[in-house]
């Protein structure tokens, strides 16, 4: 019976210690001292330097003034040699196919505009944590964010014609392949929307 | 939980059957001695079958024991047969025990626990002391090379650095070391680096679910368990004292032009291709430089050992210290070399009778100097394509790029274990194990002048320095601190007599951290290594330089916890069946997936087949979240800054910078193994086969999606799939002729058929790799779906077109003239372009093997160790292929015009290439498969009386490692070791150099 009750000892023993470990595998962002989106847009200077990132994919769009120019005789391409900038060789020539680098990076980052100024539209009265953050010039500044959006939507439509169309939220992966393309006269609504508001908003805060 | 349950459960209702024997007890005494030498057996385990008497022999093999008349006396030690013998009721007996010279006796170190060789049902592959000792390996992995059947291991020739393990196949693009089991504790195949090789007893590789199963997560690239040397009881203290010094050579250099030849070739590209004469008198270059000459140079190799071990009643104790100092052959002892100092030591102490405490410890200082290597202006690749008219002395420091210099590194691994005998068979064990290591690196980017046409020059000829180019130096300390405190039980029972059962239940707790911290600092005074340090730097940032003084820190860490299991049953030693289960958990995962089952069952084993089938996996993820970055300039997957410029003045902005899957789980695989070990001619032949087959389920692989989601990194998913599948075979021969003659030969044969069976949703993801750089940037290898993962992928060529109306007459290959390489049209669409690629080569051999040799004559043995791979092909990457730089001697073989040669490795030589024949192509490509002869070694065993007064042996040897190698590769070495992605690709991969060296060999 000794021995019965050694092993009923040991194994009760291991298994206490098997209960209280399994905090031991919880994780917590901060132990990484990361920030995520929950510690975020808490105050106004979050609101306003998100507000900047929503600028930056302008920079991303240089290429656009670059293919209209080589796409008319103003300029050629590939100086180098057969293999120099192959994407907007062709371009040059006409021989483009959806396979080009320079047409997917405009693509891509006119989307990128388009999902950071959705992202702040979508926690524009509440944040993630529920709490509104009011602040003076809330308003003006998001004219702004919807005219970028104007804006990116418009060099898209320009460059591609009738394109995806979202205005709620920043996609995720379970939107992948989900949008097809939306009809001109959908985009053309909205467009003259969002600048309504804008004129509305630069009213408010002169 | 209901798992656990049901094993509590079935635990207690064994324990209730226990019995206990009782009979009639008479005292036997007896001496065990050695039957060929006559030596007496301290240690020697004296045991009485069916009962629990146990005892030890003393220093003098002394033993006395209580059993019965008729009873059964089992004697056992490690390397020796097992004696039986029934008692006749003398009082004395004596015992000769015979070495095992097959490996059929051994006991072998299995997850938590260990096991009779002959009772192991697993695939386990087994590389012993003897082997080791006698190669001298700087890294322990080189002695797994084609000695342990299903293990591939790629070699490099930098002193100390860490060559590819791939045991049973490749069943991933990334993530494919196994893990190292040093003592019990959990390492990293980094850790392999420290470990001194003369103090391993064994290593056991583990390849099959059943046996990897218990290690869960950790097992699924199979398990490498390195069981140290211990003390032994009532031993006088044996000393043992190796050394050994050698020079290293390099074996093969490859023909480039010399600086004749080179100025014809340049002046022929220039004026093809419409331009001048750039060598005018050609007489007057004569033979130039051969930089690979210059670069290298022999270097040293020694290693030192010695070690003590022995024990009292109470303790067993195990010291060693050594050295390794290995210099390299790329710039000789000075510039690149590695450095090793071991202090181990093993104890253990019985604190009572029932509770044993044991110390493991290592100490290691690692030193290594290097060269930067295997990559675009890596120091091979730079002398073999620099201009040979260049003489050595005007160009400074022939030294491109990065140096590393001084890596301190201090390594310490510790085991704690205290093992408690509750009853006597069941013992309770908690061992802590941990690693701390630091690390101290330095680097120096030199001011340098390379040639007056240079645009890399930052100096001037005339020593002055380039405006806008700064020298600088940098400094990383890198500390780690790993640990695992594990706890288990093992349980040994019978039910009446022939049921044997061994059962383990515990949990694993494991922590890695680690953090580095960084800074680099530019102008180093005089531009010397003297003074190439943080301290004497004296830049600092200014408006227009921002990267003078820079600083950076980082840190990480991981958590796991397990629960793990393993009942053994076998009857009557015949017929064994093994349950294991083990319950993991990650820190890096999602709610939903926190934990994962392993599980492994066998089916049986009979006559020493065996089965297996089980699920083990792999954790390589790391935890997923929305995180947000500030700031920038910071240069992600699109160009520029997180903030925009307004006015001339940059303003830092915040986004969204990551996605979570929340979904993410553990890679799984599940792995059956079938196969036997048979015996033959009385046990003088062994051979043993497996066969398995692997499906790995659950990759992680970034899933294809829509572009219109931007720019934020979509998360990875475990979409990806593999599938392997192979055969592992290991046949052995060991005899005495006419008891003089003593031969011992053991051949290894592994294969493995690879194949990637899913990647992500719509099976188009390719993960590209072996970049390199030849006037365009190149990637050659590939891992896909419905292709062996790291393939090399380019074009198909057939010929050269001789004339114009052959290149009308093929299919369109825009920018091609006569003297090009015509390429393959393989869709048949009549143009040549991105979508003709196809497989040109495969880097991982076919099948790979292993012989190795000993004889014994007298007082003379020899050991010979061949290494084979074949099938394995190697791109060559290594030429630069710009205007000016030197080109490899095939190019006197180019095509001069029509009808001059007609292969595609030769085409015309100019100075621009419309037709770009430089592209991924099978010219590149050639055979690698090789037959090395790794070692070989000669040595004699002093046995006169006047020696055996001062010592109990004497060897003396020399040794070849790297003897010969047989391949057709017109490389320097047809092994080139590098990630699933990069293995294969020549840029200049630093070769295995030849190592001649004598040493001593002395027990005291």
């Amino acid at each position: 019976m000794k021995k019965f009750n050694y092993i009923l000892f040991s194994l009760a023993l291991i298994t206490m210690l098997t209960v209280s470990c399994s905090k031991w595998v919880d994780y917590n962002p901060k132990e990484d001292y990361v920030i995520t989106e929950k510690e975020y847009l808490k105050s106004e200077s979050d609101y306003r330097t998100m507000l900047i990132s929503v600028y930056t994919p302008l920079q991303w769009l240089n290429q656009a003034v670059v293919v209209g120019e080589i796409a008319s005789d103003n300029a050629v391409s590939g100086g180098e040699n057969a293999s120099d900038v192959l994407s907007l060789q062709q371009i040059d020539d006409y021989i483009h196919t959806p396979i080009n680098s320079t047409l997917q990076e405009l693509w891509t980052s006119a989307y990128e505009g388009v999902n950071r100024a959705n992202y702040m539209t979508q926690y524009k009265t509440t944040n993630l944590a529920g709490t509104t953050v009011s602040f003076a010039g809330k308003d003006a500044m998001y004219g702004e964010v919807y005219f970028l959006r104007a804006y990116y939507y418009f060099t898209l439509v320009k460059f591609f014609g009738d394109v995806p169309l979202f205005v709620d939220k920043r996609l995720g992966l379970s939107d992948s392949k989900a949008l097809s393309r939306a009809a001109k006269a959908k985009r053309k609504n909205y467009k003259i929307c969002g600048s309504s508001f804008i004129r509305k908003s630069i009213a408010v805060s002169k | 939980m209901r798992l656990k349950f049901l094993l509590l459960c079935l635990l207690v209702t064994i324990g209730s059957f226990l019995q206990q024997a009782r009979a009639q007890q008479t005292a036997v005494s007896g001496k065990v001695t050695n039957k060929t030498t006559g030596e007496a057996l301290a240690g020697a385990s004296i045991t009485v079958q069916g009962t629990k008497s146990a005892t030890v022999s003393d220093a003098q093999g002394g033993f006395t024991i209580k059993a019965d008349k008729g009873a059964v006396l089992v004697v056992t030690f490690t390397g020796f047969e097992t004696v039986r013998s029934t008692l006749t009721g003398a009082a004395t007996i004596s015992i000769a025990m015979e070495s095992s010279a097959n490996s059929l006796g051994d006991v072998i170190v299995i997850g938590y626990g260990t096991q009779k060789i002959t009772k192991v049902s697993g695939a386990i592959s087994t590389v012993k002391s003897d082997d080791i000792e006698k190669l001298k390996p700087v890294r322990t992995e080189e002695a797994l090379q084609g000695r342990a059947s299903g293990v591939n291991v790629i070699q490099s020739g930098s002193p100390g650095s860490k060559p590819t393990v791939l045991i049973r196949g490749i069943p991933s693009f990334s993530g494919t070391d196994p893990v190292v089991i040093i003592d019990g504790v959990p390492q990293t195949l980094t850790d392999f680096n420290s470990i001194n090789a003369a103090d391993i007893e064994s290593i056991n590789v583990l390849k099959d679910a059943a046996t990897t199963a218990i290690y869960g997560v950790k097992g699924g690239n199979g398990v490498i368990v390195v069981t140290t040397k211990n003390g032994r009881r009532n031993q006088k203290t044996d000393i043992n004292v190796n050394t050994n010094f050698g020079v290293q050579q390099v074996v093969n250099t490859i023909g480039v032009l010399n600086a004749s030849e080179y100025g014809a070739m340049i002046n022929e590209g220039s004026t093809v291709a419409g331009g001048p004469v750039i060598f005018t008198d050609l007489s007057k270059l004569g033979v130039g430089t051969n930089w690979q000459n210059e670069i290298f140079k022999n270097a040293s190799f020694q290693t030192h050992s010695i070690s003590a071990r022995g024990g009292s009643d109470k303790m067993t104790y195990f010291l060693s210290g050594g050295y390794v100092d290995q210099g390299g052959i790329v710039g000789g002892d000075s510039k690149s070399r590695y450095s090793r100092g071991n202090f181990t030591a093993n104890l253990s102490f019985d604190l009572s009778s029932k509770v044993k405490f044991l110390v493991n410890t290592t100490a290691v200082t690692l030193n290594s100097k290097g060269v930067q290597e295997n990559s675009f202006n890596s120091v091979i690749g730079s002398a073999i394509n620099f201009d040979p008219t260049v003489t050595v002395n005007n160009t400074v420091a022939n030294t491109v790029g990065q140096y590393g210099f001084s890596n301190l590194l201090l390594s310490e691994i510790f085991k704690f274990e205290l093992q408690y005998d509750v009853l006597k068979s069941l013992k309770l064990t908690t061992r802590f194990g941990y690693t701390k290591y630091d690390g101290n690196a330095k680097s120096f980017t030199p001011l340098v002048f390379y040639g007056p046409l240079n645009v890399e020059n930052s100096m001037n000829a005339d020593g002055s320095t380039v405006s806008g180019r700064f020298n600088s130096v940098g400094h990383e300390k890198t500390s780690n601190f790993n640990y695992t405190w594990e706890t288990f039980g093992n349980y040994n029972f019978k039910i009446k007599n022939d049921h044997n059962f061994e059962t383990v239940l515990g949990m694993s707790v494991a922590k890695v951290s680690g953090n580095a911290a960084g800074a680099t600092r530019q102008d180093v005074p005089f531009n010397s290594w003297e003074f190439a340090d943080f301290t004497a730097a004296t830049g600092n940032n200014s408006a227009t330089n921002t990267n003078a003084l820079t600083g950076y820190y980082y840190q990480y860490f991981r958590r796991n916890l397990s629960y793990f299991t393993r009942i053994n049953y076998d009857y009557n030693d015949k017929y064994l069946a093994s349950f294991t289960a083990r319950r993991d958990g990650s820190y890096a995962f999602g709610s939903d997936n926190r934990y994962e089952d392993f599980f492994k069952s066998k089916i049986f084993d009979y006559l020493k087949i065996r089965g297996s089938y089980g699920s083990i996996g792999n954790e390589n993820v790391n935890p997923q979240y929305v995180s947000i970055v500030t700031g920038g300039p910071s240069y992600g997957p699109t160009a520029n800054s997180n903030g925009y410029n307004f006015g001339d003045v940059f303003y830092p902005g915040s986004t969204v910078a990551s996605a979570a899957n929340n979904a993410l789980r553990w890679e799984k695989q599940l792995q059956a193994n079938f196969g036997f070990d048979a015996a033959f001619l009385g046990r003088k032949l062994n051979l043993s086969v497996d066969y398995f087959q692997k499906n790995v389920d659950g990759l992680l692989f970034t899933p294809s999606a829509s572009l219109y989601l931007g720019t934020v990194p979509i998360p990875t998913a475990n979409i990806g799939s593999t599938k392997s599948s192979g055969l592992d075979l290991s046949l052995s021969y060991n005899n005495v002729f006419a008891n003089k003659l003593k031969l011992g030969s053991t051949i290894t044969f592994t294969t493995a058929k690879n194949e990637v069976t899913a990647t992500n949703n719509d099976g188009t993801a390719k993960i590209l790799g072996g970049y390199y750089f030849n006037g365009q940037s190149q990637s050659v290898t590939v891992f896909e779906k419905g292709a062996s993962p790291g393939y090399f992928y380019g074009y198909k060529t057939m010929g050269i077109f001789q004339n114009a109306a052959e290149i009308t007459a093929a299919p369109t290959q825009s920018g091609a003239v006569p003297g090009d390489i015509r390429f393959v049209d393989v869709n048949g669409d009549g143009v040549i372009n991105a979508n003709d690629r196809v497989k040109i080569g495969d880097p991982f051999p076919t099948f790979t093997m292993g012989w190795n040799l000993n004889l014994e004559y007298k007082n003379f043995d020899l050991n010979v160790f061949t290494y084979a791979s074949i099938g394995n092909d190697i791109y060559k990457a290594y030429e630069r292929n710009a205007n000016y730089s030197n080109k490899s001697r095939e190019v006197l073989a180019r095509w001069t015009g029509e009808g001059s040669t007609n292969d595609s490795r030769y085409p015309r030589y100019s100075f621009t290439d419309a037709n770009s024949n430089i592209r991924v192509s099978d010219r590149y490509v050639e055979d690698g498969s090789f037959v090395k002869i790794k070692n070989i070694q000669l040595g004699y065993t002093f046995t006169s009386q006047a020696v055996k007064k001062m010592f109990s042996r004497l060897h003396v040897y020399v040794q070849v490692r790297n003897a010969f190698t047989f391949t057709k590769y017109t490389g320097f070495d047809p092994e080139i070791a590098g990630g699933i992605l990069d293995t294969g690709v020549d840029r200049g991969a630093y070769p295995q150099a030849r190592t001649f060296s004598v040493g001593l060999d002395i027990k005291l």
